[in-house]
């Protein structure tokens, strides 16, 4: 055999061997090296949290909810309705004469907020999937990966969504986190205290001083309150007819 | 210069000096920076007092040190997008970690590493700031 | 028994005839050398790059050209002689066959085709062989049918240094860490003081070939015919090897070379980058015991460490040299000369080193595991097929070139130099 070799002989065979040796040698090495975080259980498999406003309880004028929620969640104000961030808002309502059916011509006041909608359009057009829909229904913004496009705000069909323009400056609650210029947000019902199993601060506050207009609860849970209310009295949601089952529930609408 | 030329007879010796030299550098600098510090090692993370409900930190020092970004991650994803609650929380870091000065800064400024957790997520720089806001 | 003697004849200026007898009892020095042709030396050099070897017939026209052989006793038509007539003894203790940087001068003026520069190529593979303790290592590394031997050794003795990690390091007391305790990232797999030790016992014995190989040539060298009778040192030895150090660095032997003139680039390129990765390799092995190392060691170490910085940029000349180095040998054969499968074992290992060194590199940042693992085990048995196999690949030529550049220092034999210095005309 001539050892001074055709170059294409050698690298052909000395490529294959040296390939072939070291991976198979290699392969019962292989060890992993990954952290460990413990992942615990989730508990929200097999809820629907929801929610139902009575608005003949809502009181004229009370803007209590809003600044608890203002307070609990760091929500951005500045008095200027270019910049304001509003998960919770009071809209005035006048049926005007094209709009037919209805419950008469009175200007009513209708607490508006995210509806947790079962269908969320919101998420179906994040590109990055940072609006996601939770275990337990409520849709929620994962603030780390939005990207600020705004889509959401787009797709939202009750305007729930909105931007953050500016850096807010207050943080009146430090051991929430507050957003940062750049991402969009929507009420998420507190979920940070719905898994301490206590009631969104709107609800709180609204039952502390004693109107009691806002209820939450588990939809699925035949015991709560909302699922009775939702059972037994005639309820509403705003717009059904999109299809997008908002899990908001009105009294009185 | 082509590298023929600058590789020829003549200017083989200043070449070869040259390389010499940047070899060396890395020694160089590292006398040099041990003189700079006096001696002293990487900055430590500081721990005054720990918190009496805690015995141990979740992880050890050198695993924290290298893994730190992905263990935060995976907290983060388990908490927000799974609703895993009752494990460890950045805040939990708190009860210890009193404020960044001595905890994320410290080695953070000396890597010259840039960290915008906290546009959002409240860690107080020092101790004052975590008492007046009550935590 | 008495042989008859036989008379001169009157013719002048013909020698007078001595009877066999004569020759051997002859008083003044003259010694009768009596030639045992190596027959399978010379079949050996016919397969590794000599076979061109019978084609010689002693013109001299190669000694005429060669830019580095001194005018007496130049190099290399005695060599091709010699290796013509199997004259393995001579060649080995040569120190001419080591002078030469196979440039390729002569085998691109020899009118016969006859290639010296690649026989010279083929006598010193053979004087690796030759020197290397043990001898079966060297051709092994010399035949590519003990390619997988080759790789299998240190990888299961890799494997078994791993395997039974924790029980070696509770014998030899050092910290084993348990499953939750992650202390560096290639802990779990390697830790430093394995490594350190796996390839200090290894190299401990490449060193002892290296130095039992030295020491043989340099011996041989002694009483090599080259030097003349009795010959006598121009130099101290310090000084030799001071100069002989600096001729090196500067591949200040290279610079006479006018055929293969790219060689001297791409081997300035993977001698330097050698040379810088050698530094920080030493280096951080020093690591627990070195002050001026900063702390704990935290890999990978920032990409603007002036020691990583240092290593990456050794690692890419390499890269480039060696790629220089293989694109001649495959288009330009005529200034390359023909590559035996001995310089390509060499060219491809350590292409292949610094390739997996990359790559580990890459997946170390990324932080893919086991990948990066995997990876860094393929570079370790690439390493010690490089390094521990150095006394027995062409890699040893780092240690007999030197050997023989001191000698041809200390006794003047000053190679590439113009002729009024005392070296050969250019």
């Amino acid at each position: 055999m001539r050892w001074v070799m055709d170059r294409r002989d050698f690298i052909k065979r000395g490529g294959t061997i040296l390939a072939g040796a070291s991976g198979a040698l290699s392969l019962p090495v292989v060890s992993s090296c990954t952290p460990e975080v413990p992942h615990g259980a989730s508990t929200l498999a097999g809820k629907r949290m929801g929610m139902v406003i009575d608005l003949t309880k809502c009181r004229s004028g009370c803007t209590a909810c809003m600044d608890a929620c203002r307070e609990e969640n760091n929500v951005a104000f500045f008095g200027d309705p270019r910049w304001d961030v509003h998960w919770l808002r009071k809209v005035n309502i006048r049926p005007t004469e094209e709009y037919e059916g209805g419950e008469g011509g009175a200007e009513k006041t209708v607490l508006l907020m995210c509806n947790h909608c079962d269908d969320p359009p919101c998420a179906q057009v994040c590109p990055v999937q940072a609006t996601y829909k939770r275990e337990d229904g409520i849709v929620l913004v994962d603030h780390h990966r939005c990207i600020g496009c705004r889509y959401c705000m787009i797709a939202c069909p009750y305007n729930a969504r909105y931007f953050n323009w500016r850096e807010n400056e207050d943080w009146p609650n430090k051991e929430y986190p507050k957003r940062s210029h750049g991402v969009a947000e929507s009420c998420n019902f507190c979920a940070h205290l719905v898994d301490q199993m206590k009631l969104p601060a709107c609800v709180q506050t609204c039952q502390d001083i004693g109107a009691g207009a806002l209820v939450f609860g588990d939809l699925n849970d035949p015991q709560s309150e909302v699922a009775r209310l939702v059972a037994e009295r005639s309820t509403k949601r705003i717009r059904e007819d999109w299809g997008t089952e908002p899990k908001v529930y009105y009294i009185g609408l | 210069m082509k590298l023929s030329t600058a590789l020829n007879r003549e200017n083989r010796g200043v070449a070869a000096t040259v390389l010499v030299i940047l070899i060396l550098l890395p020694l160089a600098a590292s006398i040099v920076g041990f003189v700079v510090r006096g001696g002293r090692d990487v900055p430590e993370v500081f721990l005054e007092k720990a918190d009496p409900r805690w015995d141990a930190c979740v992880r050890e020092t050198e695993y924290m040190r290298f893994y730190h970004m992905d263990f935060l991650k995976e907290i983060r994803e388990d908490v927000v997008r799974s609703g895993v609650k009752g494990g460890v929380t950045l805040a939990g870091c708190g009860d210890c970690h009193r404020n960044r000065d001595q905890f994320c800064d410290r080695c953070h400024q000396a890597a010259s590493v840039n960290l915008d957790c906290f546009g959002c997520h409240f860690y107080p720089e020092t101790d004052a700031e975590r008492i007046s806001a009550g935590m | 028994m008495e042989t008859a003697e036989v008379t001169a004849t009157a013719e002048p200026g013909v020698p007078e005839q001595e009877s066999p007898q004569d020759v051997r009892t002859r008083t003044d020095g003259r010694k009768p050398v009596l030639i045992e042709p190596d027959l399978e030396f010379i079949r050996v050099m016919g397969r590794t790059g000599g076979d061109s070897l019978k084609m010689c017939f002693q013109c001299g026209t190669c000694s005429a050209t060669c830019p580095l052989a001194p005018d007496d006793h130049p190099f290399p038509r005695k060599e091709m002689a010699w290796a013509v007539w199997g004259m393995k003894d001579r060649l080995m203790a040569d120190p001419d066959v080591w002078l030469c940087h196979h440039c390729n001068d002569c085998s691109t003026n020899c009118p016969r085709g006859a290639r010296p520069g690649d026989v010279l190529g083929a006598v010193r593979q053979q004087a690796i062989i030759h020197y290397a303790l043990p001898r079966f290592l060297a051709r092994w590394v010399g035949n590519p049918r003990y390619i997988p031997l080759l790789l299998a050794i240190p990888a299961v003795l890799l494997w078994l240094a791993i395997s039974f990690r924790d029980r070696i390091g509770g014998a030899l007391g050092f910290h084993v860490p348990t499953e939750d305790e992650i202390v560096f990232s290639f802990t779990p797999l390697l830790p430093h003081w394995l490594l350190d030790s796996f390839f200090g016992l290894f190299g401990a014995f490449a060193l002892l070939a290296a130095v039992v190989g030295i020491w043989r040539f340099a011996r041989a060298l002694k009483r090599s015919e080259t030097w003349g009778e009795n010959p006598k040192p121009v130099k101290g030895v310090g000084a030799s090897v001071a100069t002989v150090l600096a001729k090196i660095l500067t591949h200040y032997n290279f610079t006479f070379c006018e055929t293969d003139h790219r060689r001297s680039i791409s081997h300035f390129g993977v001698f330097f980058g050698f040379v810088a990765l050698t530094l920080v390799t030493l280096w951080i092995i020093t690591g627990p015991v070195n002050p001026l190392i900063r702390g704990d060691f935290i890999y990978p170490f920032s990409l603007f460490s002036p020691w990583k910085i240092l290593a990456n940029l050794g690692g890419l000349a390499i890269l480039a040299g060696l790629l220089m180095m293989i694109w001649d040998r495959l288009y330009f054969g005529h200034l390359a000369g023909t590559s035996s499968y001995f310089d390509w074992f060499l060219v491809w290992t350590f292409f292949l080193v610094v390739a997996s060194g990359f790559v580990t590199e890459f997946l170390h940042y990324l932080r893919m595991t086991p990948h990066r693992q995997v990876a860094y085990f393929g570079h370790l048995v690439l390493v010690f097929g490089l390094l521990i196999y150095l006394p027995y690949s062409k890699l040893a030529h780092l240690l007999y070139r030197t050997t023989a550049m001191v000698f041809a220092e200390r006794y003047g034999r000053i190679v590439g130099e113009p002729a009024k210095k005392g070296g050969a005309n250019r």
